[in-house]
């Protein structure tokens, strides 16, 4: 089926949005439609940032079941941040090395223990804009793969702030706890990041004790990290509390970085849950692994763990609105697999990017890019070469501007705004469309303005990956097809032809002529303008 | 009370708002079928006033700034590295209590003109530390901390979502043809956001903002997800070129007309709010920053103390207000404008070793404009004799108090709309002299008559029970109870009262043992007094 043909069926079968949903619904049978350069740029933008023509040839050469295996299983271990800072200045100008590290070498594992609190303070904060760079580093860096859009979902989900931590190495400890297992378990996962340092830091798990209970953390569990605050989520005040008690006791330790179990801060009563929980008792102990694992055991053994985090993943990967027949044919027997694997994350998502639901119409081009999105997604779908993640000297510079630019348009990495991590994904009614607005739409159009007129971006490299560049209909065809996930109608693309292409004429040999006798002054003024219309347009906002 | 106000006063902001912005509905339907939208929309107050907000961000050190010359003795003791000699404190004319930071000469003389106005230890209870949480309850008027419960919404937001219902969507319109509020950043800020939307709109470049104009208005392709996202994104392309080009053509109606310094950035921020003011926005509400406050270290030189950083920040302050005020008046448009600086807390009262001060809590603000009301509203800081680090300086005045003063004396917002703003009752104080609401000015407008309120308590110190005796002048009177690190543990009355004397008794408060404060707030006085309970 061609694309056109595709939309055709599309048309046919839906007027209006929320009741169309149910009749036409896909559901998660796995999808064995036509695999076209639709499909592949629909499945790489949303489970990568950008679909480069490079990863879009390769995986038309394979078959939808194949792509996502790939996508799902080829992850890479990354080897740490390193030093990339010299000497650090004091109050009175004196200079300082971190001793701790010599440049190049990572600091991940040493514990900062500079003598001049300000020094200390200093090293710190040149850890952290280590860390920075270097995840920027690999996001743009990324393979054919899922993992860099898991791992910034994970920090969406468990949402640890730097303004709260200010730790370089907690922050990195915490990070790779997300890395490692970012396609991983998710109920370990939960259970590593309870007694996380950082989640203990941020969310004052390390205060909580049998004399003075802290809530926070328990609380947040439930509400955010696990099971939710879904309409069938009946967790009461009473299991916060129970909670909290089950995990007092749990401390930091600085050097060796990690947490322990101090008994003696440990509430050893019995701990009793609601029916939510099947009335589970926790019975006291001086074990405080053993009460986590049946604390986690007790959560994910309900419906809802499996349901909120398969919502939170649609949200983030599909679409925000979740109506009745999206929660009965896609939530829930997603949820089913989830809970069946053991909350193993990838059979869930398997049967998800799989199936006839994630590649139906309905849910192509409705997804507003985040600034990640629009960021290295546009570097990439340029070709734009960039420094590997470990070149701390060439390539940490670049990769914090691209840090910058992302929290200039409010996606800031370590910094979400608050612990539930960035609205676009969670606040009614807006969500995605809260990534857009009267400040950050300039930004976004200054941003790849500058990629043009800075000529950061190749335009004629781009348009070369058009089937035949010297056609301005076929050249058109291409370009969008590769850019904008919501097509333009055949008079917006004349638009566009005549606009840019032929000097405001209806004569396509103005444009054949330019580009067969290589006049580059034309046809790179030419192409700069079109891509940065194109770029502007509200179309290209959306992936 | 004609219907229009009387149905703008008493829907609650909070209520309506949400069901009233709900997505692109109320556009299609704003022009012809929604009546509730059309009523919404004549019920804006026609006022051509201008409030700027200046945020000092990173916690402005109050003392250093409004140095107590009264209390000299103890505050040179808490801060000896970096204290301002006391010969160098600029005085102000009509009092020797306190003094302005020698940086702010400029200043100095705005305030002998009669256009600036000092509010003492401006704070609220049990204050955060921390500079996002603090800015957060200084932006949102919500102290509370749990953040489930705190709305997320700004204090001008709201007032600007109860004067404006229905924004974006339907704006521009012929009430309100230009943006609500702008803010001079990179960042929308909390204090102007609403609901859903934010009431303003960023610019950091009045002259290139976004230029995009969307030629294409078809949906070919036919899902309803991907058309009701494009759409949504045409409409926001769409007013943000309509509101660009606004801001543009009023920026470059204008000229400046003062000379501003250099190498300043809050000027360079006032600067460009002049230009669009006299260019002839109806917008309302400004936001400006200046940061690097956060002087934790080396707040000052060593050699000489009243120079360094935060003389370097006090300077940028009071000569861009200055600048800003003379350019306002050569316009002729310095009538309609307002201001006030704030910052998310003040500093600790006793310095660290590093030459500066660490996070404290209330703070002085300034107001200032034409229309401000000379004088210093509250009485310099309390600062114990044997200073301890701990120590932080307890505010006197709600900031939510300066905000219904604003809203009030300013901007003409009556009850209920004030509380629903505010989120509850705050009393407003006499910052503003001639507004244009009619508020009668009130004639003790700087605590002097404070002495002659009656405030104390039987027995003193008490263990279970005791009684307080206080006078009133009549209106709003609060007593508050407040402990030794000035937080308000308790509120003991706060209400409208006929003038006169009254008792209130307190039996078995539950309240551990040791130093309290017992605090009376009428209108702008305000008295103190210490109570101990006994075990």
């Amino acid at each position: 089926m061609d694309r056109r043909a595709f939309f055709n069926r599309a048309m046919n079968n839906r007027v209006a949005a929320s009741e169309s949903r149910n009749k036409m619904f896909a559901g998660l049978n796995p999808y064995s439609g036509s695999w076209t350069i639709n499909e592949v740029t629909h499945l790489l933008k949303r489970t990568m940032f950008g679909a480069k023509k490079a990863d879009v040839d390769y995986f038309l050469t394979l078959n939808p079941d194949v792509a996502v295996d790939e996508l799902l299983n080829n992850t890479t271990t990354p080897s740490p941040p390193v030093r990339d800072y010299g000497l650090l200045e004091d109050d009175f100008g004196m200079l300082h090395d971190d001793l701790g590290v010599a440049q190049g070498q990572t600091w991940v594992n040493d514990p900062n223990t500079a003598s001049d609190p300000g020094i200390r303070g200093s090293i710190n904060a040149r850890r952290v804009q280590s860390l920075k760079k270097w995840w920027s580093g690999l996001i743009i860096n990324q393979g054919r793969s899922i993992q860099e859009k898991m791992v910034l979902f994970w920090h969406h989900h468990f949402s640890i702030q730097e303004s709260e931590v200010e730790n370089a190495q907690f922050l990195y400890k915490h990070h790779n706890l997300l890395r490692t297992n970012a396609l991983g378990n998710f109920k370990t996962l939960v259970r590593e990041v309870t007694i996380d340092p950082a989640m203990l830091l941020h969310l004052n798990g390390y205060l909580n004790s049998k004399q003075a209970p802290d809530e926070n953390y328990a609380r947040e569990m439930q509400e955010l990290f696990t099971v939710g605050i879904g309409p069938d989520s009946l967790y009461t005040e009473d299991d916060v509390i129970a909670a909290a008690r089950v995990l007092t006791g749990w401390r930091i330790n600085s050097d060796p970085l990690g947490s322990f179990f101090q008994a003696s801060a440990h509430d050893t009563g019995a701990k009793t849950f609601s029916a939510f929980y099947n009335s589970t008792t926790i019975p006291g102990s001086t074990n405080g692994d053993q009460e986590l694992d049946a604390l986690m055991n007790m959560i994910f053994n309900t419906d809802e763990a499996a349901r909120f985090i398969c919502r939170k993943l649609y949200k983030w990967f599909v679409y925000y609105q979740i109506d009745t027949a999206t929660e009965t044919d896609v939530i829930i027997p997603m949820a089913q697999v989830l809970k069946s694997n053991n909350y193993d994350i990838k059979p869930a998502l398997t049967l998800l990017f799989k199936s006839e639901h994630f590649f139906d119409t309905i849910n192509q081009a409705c997804y507003i890019k985040s600034p990640f999105d629009i960021i290295v997604g546009t570097l990439r779908e340029f070709n734009t070469p960039f420094p590997a993640y470990t070149n701390y000297t060439t390539g940490y510079p670049l990769f914090y501007s691209l840090y910058q630019r992302a929290a200039e348009m409010q996606q800031e990495l370590f910094q979400p705004p608050d612990v539930s991590g960035w609205p676009s994904y969670y606040q009614e009614p807006m969500h995605y469309e809260l990534w857009v607005n009267s400040n950050s739409l300039p930004r976004r159009a200054d941003f790849t303005d500058a990629l043009v007129d800075d000529s950061v971006i190749d335009v004629r490299a781009f348009a070369n990956y058009s089937s035949n560049p010297a056609d301005p209909n076929q050249l058109i065809a291409d370009v969008t097809a590769l850019l904008l996930r919501y097509p333009l109608s055949v008079n917006s693309k004349n638009y566009v032809k005549s606009r840019f292409l032929l000097n405001n004429t209806t004569d396509d040999t103005i444009w054949t002529n330019a580009w067969n006798s290589n006049n580059n002054t034309v046809i790179n003024n030419s192409l700069r303008n079109m891509f940065k219309f194109l770029m502007n347009l509200p179309e290209f906002h959306l992936c | 009370m004609n219907r229009r106000k009387f149905l703008r006063n008493t829907v609650p902001v909070a209520v309506t708002m949400p069901a009233l912005l709900n997505g692109f509905s109320f556009t299609a339907h704003g022009t012809s079928g929604n009546s509730l939208a059309r009523l919404f929309n004549e019920l804006a107050t026609d006022t051509d006033h201008v409030f700027v907000l200046i945020q000092l961000a990173g916690g402005n050190d109050g003392l250093n700034m409004v140095i107590p010359l009264d209390i000299y003795a103890n505050y040179y003791n808490a801060r000896t590295n970096v204290a301002i000699p006391q010969s160098q404190v600029l005085r102000l004319d009509g009092t020797d209590r306190t003094g302005f930071h020698p940086a702010m000469t400029a200043l100095q003389n705005m305030y002998n003109e009669g256009k600036v106005n000092v509010v003492q230890s401006v704070g609220y209870d049990n204050p955060s530390f921390s500079h996002f949480h603090a800015t957060d309850i200084w932006n949102s008027g919500d102290t509370r901390t749990n953040r489930r419960e705190r709305v997320k919404t700004g204090w001008m937001g709201r007032y600007l979502e109860n004067e404006f219902p229905g924004y974006p969507d339907a704006y521009p319109s012929p009430e309100m043809p230009d943006p609500l509020a702008i803010q001079i950043s990179n960042f929308p800020t909390l204090t102007v956001q609403g609901e859903i939307y934010s009431m303003g709109l960023s610019i950091t470049n009045p002259e290139k903002v976004y230029t995009f104009a969307n030629p294409f208005s078809d949906y070919p392709l036919n899902s309803a997800p991907a058309n009701k996202e494009l759409k949504f994104l045409r409409v926001v392309s769409e007013k943000t070129k309509i509101y660009s080009d606004l801001i543009r053509a009023a920026y470059q109606r204008a000229a400046t007309m003062a000379i501003y310094p250099t190498e300043n950035s809050l000027a360079d921020q006032l600067k460009i709010v002049a230009r669009l003011i006299k260019g002839g926005l109806k917008t309302r509400v400004y936001t400006v920053t200046l940061g690097e406050f956060d002087t934790h270290k080396k707040q000052v030189n060593a050699s000489d103390t009243t120079t360094g950083k935060h003389a370097k920040l006090l300077k940028n302050i009071a000569e861009g207000i200055s600048a800003f005020q003379r350019d306002l008046e050569l316009m002729q448009i310095d009538d309609r404008v307002m201001g006030m600086t704030y910052s998310e807390f003040g500093r600790r009262i006793k310095s660290n070793a590093s030459l500066g001060t660490d996070h404290g809590a209330a703070a002085p603000l300034l107001m200032f404009g034409t229309h401000a009301k000379k004088g210093i509203l509250g009485n310099s800081p309390d600062i114990p004799a044997d200073i301890q680090v701990v120590n932080n300086i307890p505010f006197q005045y709600d900031f939510r108090s300066v905000y219904a003063s604003v809203l009030e004396q300013w901007f003409c917002v009556k009850q209920p709309a004030l509380n629903s703003i505010l989120l509850q009752n705050y009393q407003s104080l006499p910052l503003i002299k001639g507004g244009p609401c009619g508020v009668p000015d009130t004639p003790d407008d700087t605590n002097n008559n404070a002495n002659n309120l009656i405030l104390k308590m039987w027995p003193n110190p008490y263990t279970v029970s005791g009684t307080i005796q206080f006078s009133t002048a009549g209106g709003h009177t609060m007593i508050q109870q407040i402990d030794a690190l000035g937080r308000v543990i308790k509120v003991l009355t706060n209400r409208d009262y006929a003038a006169g004397t009254y008792n209130v008794d307190i039996y078995n408060d539950g309240l551990a043992s040791g130093v309290y404060f017992i605090r009376l707030q009428n209108k702008s006085l305000q008295k103190v007094i210490t109570v101990v309970k006994m075990p």
